[in-house]
């Protein structure tokens, strides 16, 4: 890859308490793409956006975003320095309505005309959260709180987004339909890495893929190539 | 009928000092999930300092308020940042623990210092009196009192309902990891946040002072007890809900004790336990929705 890295992970390793659950994983967003980093159940996946995050410490190796150092940063400094981020499990703030969890994120950006516009972007994408507004979260269904997480992680219109997951429990059509939200929000100069465990609607979307086993990265490559590697394709990937 | 509304129109005062401890308690109860039996004691050295200030350096009643308020302010930082802030995440036991050490060492070491004696509380001329409305009083104190809670609760539901830092503070409680991904930076809103209740618990000494006359180095233990049960009573992490719930505590318990016989009186703390029965066996998450998972 020859483009710019937005993040770069350096042989990172982190986990739980003194339990090491990723180990030296390296991986790069290039700005402007879109990443995936697929992998079975219990790979570590989460516990690298944990990481990346700043949820939790690394152990060891480096995290650079704009070749800076952030390992260590708290999470809201890492927010801050436009880090978008839809958790697994949606984790919207059912309290809240729809618009309080957008209005949540105004407390990192500068002023209030800045986030007008951001809500109004993140309303256009998401027609429905506009819509909902005023709506108790808790209350909206499994794909509106999929979206809301969603535009809850770009109202700070962030350089990169984080998600966990997003296809998680939804129906093939609200599957669709975020995808192409995405790739949409991509075009509109968002870099994202994207965890999934639906591989075929992130491979369909996605520049490159790494590919998770056991908290290392075992194979990556652009989209076609991990295609044509029968056994990833088959042991990995679930489609043939 | 007139023996009714005469004690209800006495009630506000007392239900007014439980609004604000009530608010000020459930914020903190919401963002930490911290049981502040402190929140009281709060309160107490708020009162104490006003005391000094009036009494000892004889300075005039509206800096002692000025005190009253910085005193509850700096005393609520100062046990925020040092029995709290080092056991983030530690669960909600390990700060009840801490909160009740905070609260009983800092009524004893007061009441070791100065004595759990009576504080005279000098209260201006103008609150001293009352309006006639037919049958009934009307202290103008407690006017004061009443007009003053219900302004400062509005100032704090606002805040709280409609500002950025406001849907922080509810983040918080309800996931505080994910409000910290979101950019919000947590520990300054809890910084806030205990700013805001102490302010709160500052005010409530002042009223105490205006409507008794006296204030006593044990006089958060009551208090915080009422607040404790008003928040949960008002959902917990729920401003409004408290605010409401506390007014519903000291108005209850005032009616409460107007009309047991006089020999009897003495159970009046009984009233918020009979509260509490009744609501964790009907309503055990409380009348409004509370603001935590
Ligand atoms: N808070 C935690 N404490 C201890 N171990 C954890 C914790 N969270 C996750 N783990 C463990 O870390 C390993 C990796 O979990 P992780 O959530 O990163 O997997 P994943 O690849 O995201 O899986 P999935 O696709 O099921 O979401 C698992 O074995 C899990 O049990
Ligand atoms: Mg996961």
């Amino acid at each position: 890859m020859s483009n710019e890295s937005l993040l770069q992970l350096d042989t990172v390793s982190s986990g739980y308490g003194k339990k090491t659950i990723i180990r030296e994983v390296s991986l790069d967003v290039p700005a402007g793409k879109i990443v995936t980093l697929l992998g079975a159940n219990g790979v570590g996946k989460t516990t690298t956006l944990r990481t990346i995050t700043g949820q939790i410490a690394p152990f060891a190796g480096r995290l650079l975003f704009q070749g800076r150092d952030i390992s260590g940063l708290k999470p809201h400094s890492i927010a801050g320095l436009g880090v978008g981020y839809s958790p697994e499990g949606r984790r919207i703030f059912g309290n809240l309505t729809a618009y309080e969890n957008l209005l949540v994120v105004a407390n990192r950006i500068k002023s209030k005309k800045i986030f007008r516009e951001n809500l109004q972007w993140v309303y256009t994408l998401f027609p429905r959260l506009g819509e909902r507004s005023h709506q108790l979260s808790d209350t909206m269904s499994g794909g509106e709180q999929q979206m809301l997480a969603i535009g809850r992680a770009l109202v700070s219109k962030p350089m990169l987004l984080l998600l966990d997951e997003p296809s998680l429990g939804l129906a093939p059509m609200v599957v669709k339909q975020i995808a192409e939200t995405l790739v949409e929000i991509n075009q509109a100069g968002v870099s994202i890495l994207l965890v999934e465990q639906n591989a075929k609607m992130a491979l369909q979307i996605s520049h490159y893929a790494y590919v998770m086993d056991n908290g290392q990265v075992i194979q990556h490559g652009s989209c076609e190539e991990l295609l044509q590697d029968k056994s990833i394709a088959d042991i990995y990937l679930g489609i043939r | 009928m007139d023996y009714f509304l005469q004690q209800l129109i006495n009630s506000l005062g007392w239900g007014s000092l439980n609004a604000l401890m009530a608010a000020g308690y459930t914020m903190t109860f919401g963002i930490i999930g911290l049981v502040n039996f402190a929140h009281g004691e709060v309160m107490m050295v708020g009162a104490l300092t006003a005391f000094w200030v009036m009494v000892f350096l004889q300075l005039p009643f509206w800096l002692g308020c000025l005190a009253a308020l910085l005193g509850s302010i700096v005393v609520g930082l100062l046990i925020e940042r040092i029995a709290f802030k080092p056991l983030r995440g530690a669960g909600m036991i390990s700060l009840f623990i801490t909160s009740l050490a905070a609260s009983f060492g800092i009524r004893t070491l007061f009441i070791m210092l100065f004595t759990d004696r009576v504080k005279p509380f000098p209260v201006p001329d103008f609150l001293k009196g009352v309006l006639l409305l037919g049958n009934l009083i009307l202290f103008k104190k407690t006017i004061l009192i009443v007009l003053l809670t219900l302004f400062f609760c509005g100032l704090v539901i606002y805040f709280v309902k409609y500002t950025k830092t406001g849907a922080a503070m509810r983040a918080m409680s309800y996931d505080p990891e994910i409000a910290g991904t979101m950019g919000v930076p947590t520990e300054r809103i809890i910084v806030v946040v205990f700013a805001m209740a102490s302010f709160l618990a500052g005010l409530a000494a002042i009223f105490w002072g205006i409507k008794f006359g006296s204030v006593r180095c044990s006089m958060g233990v009551i208090m915080v007890v009422n607040a404790f049960i008003a928040s949960v009573l008002g959902g917990i992490g729920n401003v409004s809900g408290a605010i409401v719930a506390g007014y519903i505590i000291g108005i209850g318990e005032t009616l409460f004790v107007a009309y047991l016989p006089d020999h009897l009186v003495g159970l009046r703390p009984l009233f918020v336990w009979i509260v509490l029965f009744v609501l964790l066996i009907f309503k055990p998450s409380g009348l409004f929705r509370p603001n935590i998972k």
